[in-house]
């Protein structure tokens, strides 16, 4: 008994010193992180720069950095297509531009990936810079990892405001004030088959709120104009879009902006938003039970974009970043597909507003402020009119604002995809209220909403399967709270 | 009389093609994502998307796909780092392995019992729980970006002495007694008997940690920063990233990067079960 007793507890203890590891570094170095104190001020020019230039050619993260040169490592969640573009169109040509800087990229894996590595990771063996998703950019405002972009904004008498289109301030901004600085613009929506909604007499244009959604998809299927009438890429993310996009906030304390999120509103009918996400989710709810939804689950590029491109499939909900997969799916048919700026979530919404996707650069402090120069160097070359023109035509993203789409080289790229104009002049006709929830955990916040429709079209009733998304988001928010605040 | 025998033959020739029949259409079935993936991996990407979409065969078969990923992604530099992983972990796992589970099998001595109950523990916990505890570990060591630092958390695991002690207790207790009266210490039983009759179970361990290996994806990307360090997985979820990576392109990938895989666990199938049902009915 005794013998079995002592082996329970080494057990015990042993799990507890394995657990107890896995503890996160705490903050000490004085810096507030708290939203409510507005964005953390530093002054961003008290450095040595002789003192961070490399005295010999030096091997950084596999690449030979000459001697002379500040160094300063990026991580970035590109792949090969695109970070190939990131090299060419930009990394490239900085690094051949000055002597000062040299840009050192490197994979790291998808956005969670990298932010769990950038948060395990010593300081001084962090990157100088950068990028990550949009819906993410609440978990750089809240981790205390970076220094805000507006700093170096404010520091730079060279920096030229580039008028950034309005949704891009609302979603890496706070107050106006820049946390992250965006590199590539996206919008959720829907990209649809050009045939279909001819044949079915629908203007894909006047789908605007889940109540024409529906509509559509009814008059689609029953028509036989395509056998299923929606199909939505496997995320919560769409379902947020929806709802900003209809003007109501997700999360508490401002959604996000002054301080950490500790419950969402999915639930919270104070303004009629719970009756919204009701509605919202049985429209879905009817959309499969009655055979217009092609199989919740379904990947993106193997099954959903091919069935749009065959007319199997009338509407595709995600982002207009997937174009070059749709242009492929599409083959010879290259005006056969367009898309529509996300629709509401409530007819009588709000309805002005854009959440933008897409990706952001962020300055990182790795305690190495001449590095962090570089990279501030870097987003301002890269944030360039003809540096993002090129990258907007390789990439399909859109300008990120009025200069780089005036330009006639962005004009020319618009003729040969007009449909690309039609988002451009919807975002811009487009208010700043919509913004994704500034949430830390959007890692689970996001799926929540996956996993609901999932339960949702397995036979849960709507409101259990609200419930259950409501709870498990905010034990994540109680959660992520009590291990990083205070 | 020759006529039943006749019949009775035919019977069971019949029926061993149909056996036969059977095996050849579940085993389509099983490798039918492989012969997918090949297939698939010779579509161009506007015949995989769009034109030839449901077809198994291309209609315009192309190396293109291929000679993109090797230009884009160095899938030999990610072959070979996954190579030293496997020689690495499996020499050490085989070498400590069998060590520890040779003292834990005939060895007595105080709190044997409890140090393995402890051993057990650390299989119950799942890799995922210890990565960062792991990657701390190593950044200070100052190990990151190696490959002994990308090894050494799996130089030695509780999966590898579960495995040899439930092999070595299917020894027969008379034959260390006979050794020990001839005079053949532990070192020379163990090398000389106990090692080499264990060679299925030994194959089986590699086996798994190949497997093992060859999948890992999370810790790798930990603990490398530099593209000439990184591994095979990493290269696929390099392929498959962003919205504009191609099926076509990763499912090139994919199917030169299953090539090893593929090979290791054909050569070594029959030690991997051998092994891990050695031990399960004693004698």
């Amino acid at each position: 008994m005794k013998k079995k007793l002592f082996s329970l507890l080494a057990m015990l203890l042993s799990l507890v010193m394995i657990l107890s590891a896995c503890g996160g570094k705490t903050d000490d170095d004085g810096k507030t992180d708290d939203p409510n104190s507005g964005l953390p001020k530093v002054d961003v020019t008290d450095y040595d720069e002789e003192a961070a230039k490399l005295t010999a050619d030096t091997e950084i993260d596999g690449v030979m950095v000459p001697a002379g040169r500040i160094p300063v490592r990026y991580w970035c969640p590109h792949g090969t297509g695109t970070s190939k573009n990131l090299d060419e169109i930009a990394i490239n040509k900085f690094n051949e531009s000055q002597d000062k800087y040299y840009v050192i990229r490197t994979y790291q894996g998808g956005y969670y990936d990298q932010l769990a590595k950038l948060q395990a990771t010593e300081q001084a063996d962090l990157p100088a810079l950068v990028n990550s998703s949009s819906e993410t950019v609440g978990s750089y405002l809240h981790s205390g990892l970076i220094v805000p972009v507006q700093n170096y904004i404010d520091a730079d008498s060279t920096y030229v405001d580039p008028k950034l289109y309005g949704n891009l301030v609302a979603t890496y901004g706070l107050n106006g004030e820049l946390i992250g600085h965006p590199m590539s613009l996206s919008l959720s929506g829907f990209f649809y088959n050009v045939d279909v909604f001819e044949k079915a007499g629908i203007d894909p244009f006047s789908i605007v709120s889940m109540d024409d959604v529906y509509a559509a998809c009814e008059k689609i299927c029953k028509g036989g104009f395509a056998k299923y009438g929606i199909a939505e890429e496997h995320s919560g993310i769409w379902a947020n879009y929806a709802f900003h996009r209809a003007g109501y906030y997700t999360v508490d304390n401002n959604n996000g902006m002054d301080g950490l999120p500790t419950k969402c509103l999915y639930d919270d009918n104070t303004n009629g938003f719970a009756d919204v996400v009701t509605k919202y989710y049985t429209h879905w709810k009817n959309i499969s039970d009655n055979g217009y939804l092609y199989p919740f689950g379904s990947k993106m590029k193997e099954d959903l974009i091919p069935a749009l491109g065959r007319g199997e499939l009338a509407m595709l909900v995600t982002t207009n970043s997937y174009q070059a997969n749709v242009i492929d799916a599409f083959g010879d048919n290259t005006d056969g597909f367009g898309f529509v700026p996300m629709f509401s979530a409530d007819a009588n919404g709000k309805n002005s507003g854009y959440c933008s996707s897409g990706q952001g650069l962020f300055v990182i402090d790795n305690g190495n402020k001449a590095a962090q120069m570089g990279a501030w160097e870097f987003i301002k070359f890269f944030s360039a009119p003809d540096i993002q023109v090129e990258w907007d035509k390789k990439t399909g993203y859109l300008p990120l604002s009025e200069a780089i789409y005036d330009s006639d080289a962005y004009q020319a790229y618009l003729k040969d995809y007009p449909y690309v104009q039609k988002i451009i002049d919807a975002m811009k006709g487009a208010d700043l209220s919509a913004f994704y929830a500034f949430t830390a955990t959007n890692n689970t916040y996001s799926p929540a909403g996956a996993t609901a429709l999932e339960e949702i079209f397995n036979g849960t009733p709507v409101a259990d399967a609200i419930a259950t998304m409501v709870s498990t988001i905010n034990e994540d928010f109680e959660l992520y709270n009590a291990t990083n605040v205070g | 009389m020759s006529k039943k025998i006749n019949s009775g033959f035919s019977k069971r020739k019949a029926k061993r093609i149909v056996a036969y029949l059977l095996k050849v259409v579940l085993g389509l079935a099983i490798i039918s994502p492989v012969i997918v993936c090949l297939s698939f991996a010779f579509k161009p990407p506007t015949e995989l998307m769009g034109t030839g979409y449901g077809k198994l065969f291309p209609d315009n078969p192309t190396w293109e796909n291929f000679k993109w990923v090797i230009t884009e992604v160095p899938v030999l530099t990610y072959l070979k780092n996954t190579m030293i992983q496997c020689a690495m972990v499996i020499c050490s796992q085989l070498a400590l392995c069998s060590a520890a589970a040779y003292a834990l099998t005939f060895f007595d001595f105080k709190g044997k019992n409890l140090l393995f109950t402890i051993i057990l523990t650390s299989m119950m916990i799942p890799g995922d729980v210890v990565v960062i505890s792991n990657y701390i570990q190593i950044q200070q060591w100052h190990l990151t970006n190696t490959h002994f630092g990308m090894a050494v958390p799996y130089f030695v695991g509780g999966m590898g002495i579960f495995l040899m002690r439930q092999f070595y207790l299917t020894l027969p207790r008379d034959l260390k007694d006979a050794a020990d009266i001839d005079g053949c210490g532990d070192m020379g039983f163990f090398f000389r008997i106990a090692v080499p009759l264990s060679v299925p179970s030994l194959a089986s361990l590699a086996i798994y940690e190949f497997i093992a290996i060859y999948n890992r994806y999370f810790w790798p990307l930990l603990v490398t920063s530099s593209d000439s360090m990184r591994t095979v997985q990493i290269g696929m979820a390099m392929l498959n990233s962003g919205e504009s990576g191609k099926p076509s392109y990763v499912l090139a990938g994919a199917a030169m990067c299953i090539i090893p895989a593929v090979i290791v666990f054909i050569v070594g199938q029959k030690y991997l079960i051998r092994g891990m049902t050695a031990g399960a009915v004693k004698g």
